[in-house]
């Protein structure tokens, strides 16, 4: 399977059921890093005690375990934010999962493993975190980020009185809109791939 | 006799469970430090809803156990009335109820001799929170309301 279709349909998986707040796009994708490098750092540390099937069902674990650990502590800052999202605090850890099963290439040095699994990671990251902050702004009319009292909000357009830009806050809103833009950047990417070849033929 | 593929699968074995102990400790320690932040937390939330809807009307008090697994995704509190309205005991309720904008924590009062009353959305604006209650108002905020009150015949009320 193609890589990066992978890395990209994780991380929708991961933001599509979170309401469109650029708040909770920072804990999910802080939680998704935290959980990929402690993930990174224990199958390399476990490599040579555990091998086969039993290693995926140590992982999984370790990865379940460190997910409630990451909630816990989020409880003591942001117990609102915990509350509001619930289950979905532990599909970073499902991502993670997947991202490793794509990418499970032999390492020599915990270091080596780190920068090439990180380099994912921070892909991922950042289309997250774009793809949050753009649903923050159309839907909400905001860019906002986790308070200690909830959510701190810069509001700029009062979403609320705009039919079309509460329609994009909705989850059926975001998963149309998000359908739309994924047309488009395939439409457009087969556009520049035929200039491309075109531009191949020329020159022969 | 204990060859050496036995042996090294008995040598797994052990690793993984006394990893998944160690883990498991960790885990019911850290989460039993945690209650005290999650209940401060969700009643300071509770509090600023029904002062942004019912400003000066409510305080809210002791912590509730609801006894459910609900526990996890809920939280209640003991409310004074200030008015002195009621005779009956009135519950804050903050609960994750799933809207068509995704999971939203709903505050509700309970007057045990009425219906639960749905008070607003904690974290959204006063517009925002409107638009959403308008269209959850038959679906999902209805069915909590006809939940909440079964919620309470198991309630336990812990005195801080």
């Amino acid at each position: 399977m193609n890589k990066k279709i992978v890395l990209y349909a994780s991380a929708l998986m991961l933001m599509i059921p979170v309401p469109g707040r650029f708040a909770y796009g920072i804990i999910l994708t802080l939680l998704f890093n935290l959980v990929f490098l402690a993930g990174t750092s224990f199958v390399f540390a476990v490599r040579k005690y555990i091998t086969g099937t039993m290693q995926s069902v140590v992982i999984m674990t370790f990865l379940i375990g460190m997910s409630v650990f990451l909630k816990d502590i989020l409880i003591f800052i942001f117990p609102v934010i915990v509350l509001q999202l619930g289950v979905l605090l532990y599909f970073p850890a499902l991502s993670v999962f997947i991202l490793t099963a794509v990418n499970r290439k032999g390492s020599s040095t915990l270091q080596e493993a780190i920068s090439m699994n990180m380099k994912d990671s921070g892909c991922f990251s950042l289309f997250a975190l774009i793809y949050m902050l753009l649903r923050d702004i159309a839907g909400y009319g905001s860019i906002s980020f986790p308070g200690f009292n909830g959510i701190l909000a810069v509001q700029f357009i009062n979403s609320a009185k705009i039919p079309f830009m509460c329609f994009l806050a909705s989850l059926p809103g975001t998963i149309i809109s998000s359908t739309v833009m994924a047309v488009l950047y395939i439409h457009v990417q087969k556009m520049f791939t035929i200039i491309e070849r075109a531009g191949i033929t020329d020159e022969k | 006799m204990l060859n050496d593929a036995n042996k090294k699968t008995l040598k797994e074995y052990g690793i993984f469970m006394a990893f998944l102990c160690g883990m498991l400790i960790l885990l019911m320690l850290l989460t039993f430090f945690a209650q005290k932040f999650w209940v401060s937390g969700l009643r300071r939330q509770v509090s600023s809803v029904l002062e942004l809807y019912e400003p000066g009307a409510y305080t809210v008090t002791d912590y509730v156990s609801l006894k459910t697994p609900l526990d996890s995704s809920a939280a209640s509190f003991v409310l004074k009335n200030k008015n002195g309205k009621s005779k009956n005991p009135v519950y804050g309720i903050i609960i994750r109820i799933m809207t068509v904008y995704g999971p939203m924590p709903a505050v509700f009062t309970y007057d045990t001799s009425q219906e639960p009353e749905f008070i607003g959305f904690a974290c959204l604006t006063q517009d925002m929170s409107d638009r959403v209650k308008g269209i959850s108002l038959n679906s999902t905020i209805q069915y909590w309301k006809k939940r909440i009150p079964l919620l309470f015949t198991v309630a336990e009320a812990v005195h801080e």
